[in-house]
């Protein structure tokens, strides 16, 4: 079997005992409230939100533009920060964390997708996927090859891995970008609008592979406007105003809200 | 289980649907990639972010460059300049000591061997020896006579101080055979085996044959006095009839009990033996007290080196600031990356790390280059003014301090440049780099010039949207506009300064003409009566008028000290009879030797410009104007003080009236010729001439000076002394272009650094605004419009950094006029400011700016639509 762990990383204790800060989800987002002050006045983009996602979860988040998606999974990822509320990932109080201990915090724990991949253009693809090990200094360096190797194995994509992102398509950009994400190991994958840029067919592609990874027990957090791909992940969590309107799991049970 | 390329294991059924994955766009697939586009070394060398890092520099070569050899010109202009004087100190100081310099000259009546050997036995002596000197005029080639002044030594092969060595030849040479200082052969237009017409003070004509050359260091560069230097024996002089006696006493002060030995001491030494010889019954008629260890060129080296040195340090500065233009867009353009590079885990200190690698990068290349060139050039400039200092350099490796200081200067500027880009580009957060898009950047309309561009639009509808488009790029970058824009404006004015600096140098020769309204001056061996000589000269064609002149050599008697004004701790006080009875530092209270002159009271060939008081009236008597040469030396002299000069041996008390500025003079004062005539017994007699002609032109000078010889030498007057204006500003105007053709080499660096930042801007501009130029090319501007946008954005940026420069340049010239004045000639030049150097300028500026803008505007006019809009 690949050995995709990191070096080192804690691991949360499985079962009732918990994290340190007394959440036993793995995302627990306690009355997250995000304001920006805009020209027009104070703009609420998040309103007292709680959610709770679990170990090995596919959550789908849900809303039409300016509803607040990438503002809730900018909180989970550290990208943005509450102005009221708690971020609590596994043992980590998000929210406290300095920029610093945020980067490093981020790079080990998080990986993130981005609508248009953002591979930096000078670096080869396998280069892009070796980077956060790089950054995090995790894995000996000399293991580092080997392992974005394997991701990119992982993703089909090791025939390309000297190739600058220029000279790959769109959805060979998107598989280099979530190999990418996978290199520390991380527990959360959160992808925003991951298949709004490809079409449908490698969308399709992308979203079995992430199918896979959680199969392999990692949680996903995917914003999305397909209603389709939604539908097809564990539980979707729909936004409007800043507030989570619905919660649903896969076969009509109801997420949990935390509430 | 299949086993992957790397080696790694991944089960079978991961395996199996890997394909299905990559199979999911075989249409959007590329086709196979070129081999630039792969790089399989850097994987095993490079960590990522260090490959990152490398590409950047390469993806973008011609920013790369320009920030390279920007920083390179920099630090080889500092390289130079600190690796000039540093090889110049150890060299020119190692030469100098070599040939065992001695504290102090005194130039004497005549006086013996015995005395010689008195001097050499008194205790405050360390060594001493004597040499003696004879003034001659040497015939050249083209009828023209030159000054030479024959040398005559003791002992040719053991010289205590001043070491003159044999070059080339027999030393000593043989009778009626001469060697000439090395410096002084080119300009007697002779060659070894030539022979050589002299002609002694009394007149005699003797030939000499050019039997080899010698070096002596402690002589002052032949061009520079405009005079040659020779060695013949005793013998030869003796032939001449010449009695043997010594002329010049050079000594050494022997080592103070304190162990300090400064100027004051070497002064008081110095003081000791002109009693010893004054006792003995030998005028002195000059002294000359070197400072201890130092070679006599630094007084001028040093301000020299600080000049170079604030240019070079100026155009290191110029080069930062295209380092901060650029690190400052590549933070920008990057600002996405720098998003990503956060959201997997890069830290605030990792990014800025990153881009200081960068940095450091560029400061490595550019030392690269700056090292050896600066090397180089540090021997080349060397090698340039040795011929001045009449040193030979020979190389001694590497000067090692000058490389330290351009490695630190290299790394350390750019780096310390690049600090607040960098700060400020790595504190994005992730939210605003990811969300960063749109077209172009900078922001434009918020300004007042801004809204002045846009409201002027409305005034001038007939501005062609290009040139609209030009205007107001202009000012999207503030900030980077300021640094393209100073480091410009400094290039600029300091160009234009350089050269007003030039102007006022030749205005001061002018001005020094001005009050000497004279062409010609010619010398008797005699006193001859004024009437005659006048009457003389004017019968010769061309000449206008003509003047008698008294002159004399003077000292002003100071006015004795108080007791207790000797020097605090003085250590000799007590070492031997005289010491103890002389106040130490203020003997005899005697200046320097003063240089007299005593034209008619209605003369019209000297016209004063006056600094404070009057001129002399046809009724003063004892009236003096002393040039203000004479109050920097004598700086307690005021006007209506009454001083005590010292004239053929004889003290008489005079009152200074005015004070007249003294240009490119010596210390001199002025009195009335009829009163000196009186006092000096020379009534009605002078023996000197001061010739007026009819033309402005030096080679009529020069001929009619020859002309007005013969006629003297015909009519039976010897005539000793013969120079044109021309030849007695020649040496000061050669040593003036050597200073100005210094500060050109620099300015031209100056220039090239700014003419680089401005190719670096514009650079920078045209890869930011790829997109745009994309969109405009979309919706149909032609290659032609493309390149004039930027020409123009680039050419008004030059336009408007000219008008700066031309304000700045004023008050700037004006400084440096003043402080090179002061440095090289004890006041401030007579100030000109060049206004050909501002047209100069604005050609040359207008011509870099379009050069610059249009390399990069011929880039962005060759991409495709394509190409441009898929930019990123």
């Amino acid at each position: 079997m690949l050995k995709l762990r990191a070096k080192s990383r804690p691991r949360p204790p499985a079962g009732a005992g918990g994290y340190h800060h007394g959440n036993t989800h793995l995302i627990d987002l306690r009355s997250v409230t995000k304001s920006y002050q805009t020209a027009a006045g104070e703009f609420p983009a998040l309103r007292q939100i709680d959610l709770l996602v679990d170990r090995g979860e596919f959550v789908a988040v849900v809303g039409k533009s300016g509803s607040g998606k990438s503002t809730l999974i900018n909180m989970v990822t550290g990208i943005d920060r509450p102005t009221a509320g708690q971020v609590l990932i596994g043992d980590t109080a998000v929210h406290t964390l300095s920029e610093g201990q945020m980067a490093v915090w981020r790079g080990k724990h998080v990986g993130v997708i981005f609508q248009f991949f953002q591979l930096l253009p000078t670096l080869t693809v396998l280069e892009n996927v070796m980077l956060p090990m790089d950054f995090c200094n995790t894995y000996p360096s000399r293991a580092r090859v080997q392992r974005a190797m394997a991701l990119l194995e992982e993703v089909a994509m090791v025939e390309h891995a000297d190739k600058l992102p220029s000279a790959t398509s769109g959805g060979q950009q998107q598989r280099v970008a979530i190999a990418r994400a996978l290199a520390n190991d991380p527990d959360i994958i959160v992808a925003d609008e991951p298949t709004g840029n490809l079409d449908s067919k490698t969308a399709d592609a992308v979203f079995q592979l992430f199918q896979r990874l959680v199969d392999e027990g990692k949680t996903i957090l995917m914003v999305t406007h397909d209603e389709e791909l939604a539908r097809r992940a564990g539980r979707t969590v729909t936004i409007a105003d800043g507030l989570i309107v619905s919660d649903t799991a896969r076969g009509g049970r109801n997420g949990e809200l935390g509430q | 289980m299949t086993t992957t390329r790397s080696g790694a294991e991944l089960p079978s059924a991961r395996a199996s649907r890997a394909p299905a994955l990559s199979g999911a766009d075989p249409a959007s697939d590329p086709a196979p990639i070129p081999s630039s586009s792969v790089n399989k070394p850097a994987r095993r060398l490079l960590s990522p972010r260090w490959a990152k890092v490398g590409r950047d520099l390469t993806s973008h070569r011609m920013r790369s460059l320009l920030v390279v050899l920007s920083i390179a010109v920099g630090v080889f202009a500092v390289g130079v300049i600190v690796g000039t004087r540093q090889i110049l100190n150890h060299q020119l100081h190692a030469s100098f000591a070599a040939v065992n310099p001695s504290d102090a000259i005194l130039g004497t009546s005549g006086f013996d061997a015995d005395t010689l050997t008195a001097i050499r036995r008194m205790p405050e002596v360390e060594s001493a020896s004597a040499r003696f000197s004879l003034y001659t005029r040497a015939h050249l080639g083209d009828g023209r006579w030159l000054e030479l002044t024959l040398f005559a030594l003791p002992d040719w092969q053991d010289i205590p101080l001043n070491i003159v060595r044999q070059e080339s030849g027999p030393w000593p040479p043989a009778r009626d055979a001469i060697a000439v200082e090395r410096m002084s052969l080119p300009m007697l237009d002779a060659a070894i085996g030539d022979s050589l017409t002299l002609e002694l003070p009394d007149g005699r004509r003797r030939t000499v044959n050019v039997t080899g050359t010698a070096h002596d260091i402690n002589l002052p560069p032949a061009r520079f006095t405009n005079q040659a230097f020779g060695y013949v024996t005793f013998d030869t002089l003796e032939r001449w009839g010449i009695p043997k006696r010594f002329t010049s006493l050079s000594i050494r002060a022997a080592d103070p009990a304190s162990g300090v030995k400064d100027h004051a001491y070497v002064q008081q030494v110095t003081d000791l033996v002109q009693d010893k010889l004054e006792k003995g019954g030998r005028a002195v008629n000059f002294t000359y007290v070197a400072d201890p260890k130092k070679h006599p060129a630094d007084e001028v080296l040093n301000p020299v080196f600080l000049l170079l040195g604030v240019l070079g340090l100026l155009s290191l500065l110029l080069s930062a600031f295209l380092v901060v233009n650029t690190i400052a867009a590549v933070m920008a353009q990057q600002v996405r990356q720098i998003g990503v590079m956060k959201t997997i885990g890069a830290g605030f200190g990792q990014i800025v790390r990153l881009y200081l690698g960068m940095v450091l990068i560029f400061g490595l290349l550019a030392l690269l280059v700056a090292l050896p060139a600066g090397v180089a050039g540090a021997y080349g400039f060397t090698i340039f003014l040795s011929q001045f200092l009449n040193f030979d350099v020979v190389y001694e490796g590497v000067p090692l301090s000058a490389l330290a200081v351009q490695v630190l200067v290299g790394l350390l500027v750019p780096l310390a440049a690049a600090l607040i880009p960098i700060y400020s580009g790595a504190r994005v957060t992730i939210r605003e780099a990811i969300s960063n898009y749109g077209l172009g950047q900078g922001r434009f309309g918020h300004g007042p010039a801004d809204r002045f561009l846009v409201a002027s639009q409305r005034y001038a509808p007939w501005l062609s949207r290009p040139l609209v488009i030009s205007l107001r790029n202009t000012f999207r970058r503030k900030g980077r506009l300021a640094l393209t824009m100073t480091t410009l404006t400094l290039g600029g004015a300091i160009f234009i300064a350089v050269l007003s600096v030039r102007t006022s140098l030749y205005q001061t020769v002018d001005d020094a003409i001005r009050n000497n309204n004279f062409h010609i001056v010619i010398g008797f061996d005699r006193d001859l009566r004024v009437e005659v000589l006048q009457n003389e000269a004017l019968q010769v064609p061309g000449v206008i008028a003509a003047e008698s002149w008294g002159r004399a050599s003077t000292r002003r008697q100071r006015p004795d000290a108080p007791d207790d004004a000797g020097v605090p701790g003085f250590p000799l006080s007590g070492q031997s009879e005289g010491l103890g009875a002389t106040p130490p530092g203020m003997r005899g209270g005697e200046s320097d030797e003063i240089r007299l002159l005593a034209p008619p009271a209605d003369s019209q060939m000297i016209q004063p410009q006056l600094t404070a008081g009057r001129w002399l009236l046809p009724e003063d008597e004892n009236a003096l104007v002393v040039n203000t040469n004479f109050m920097d030396a004598e700086e307690d002299v005021a006007i209506g003080d009454t001083i005590t000069l010292r004239i053929d041996g004889k003290d008489s008390d005079w009152v200074v009236v005015g004070v007249a500025e003294g240009v490119l003079d010596q210390a001199t004062i002025y009195t009335n010729s009829e009163y000196f005539g009186r006092l000096t017994g020379r009534a009605g007699r002078a023996n000197s001439l001061r010739v007026l002609t009819d033309s402005e032109d030096p080679a009529e000078h020069r001929r009619i000076a020859a002309a007005l010889e013969h006629h003297f030498e015909d009519a039976g007057y010897h005539v000793t002394q013969l120079s044109t204006r021309a030849e007695n500003l020649e040496g000061t105007e050669y040593q003036f272009s050597i200073l100005v053709n210094m500060l050109l080499v620099m300015t031209f660096l100056m220039a090239l650094v700014g003419g680089l930042g401005l190719m670096g801007t514009m650079s920078i501009s045209v890869i930011e605004r790829t997109r745009e130029i994309g969109v405009m090319r979309a919706i149909g501007a032609a290659t032609r419009a493309i390149l004039q946008i930027i020409i123009v954005e680039g050419v008004l940026i030059g336009l408007i950094s000219w008008a700066q420069a031309t304000l700045l340049a004023f008050p700037l010239s004006r400084l440096l006029s003043d402080q090179v004045g002061i440095a090289f000639t004890d006041s401030p030049l007579s100030f000109s400011f060049s206004l050909p150097a501002i047209a100069l300028w604005l050609l040359i500026v207008a011509l870099v700016a379009a050069l610059a803008s249009y390399l990069p505007a011929r880039t962005a006019s060759r991409l495709t639509v394509r190409e441009v809009l898929a930019y990123e």
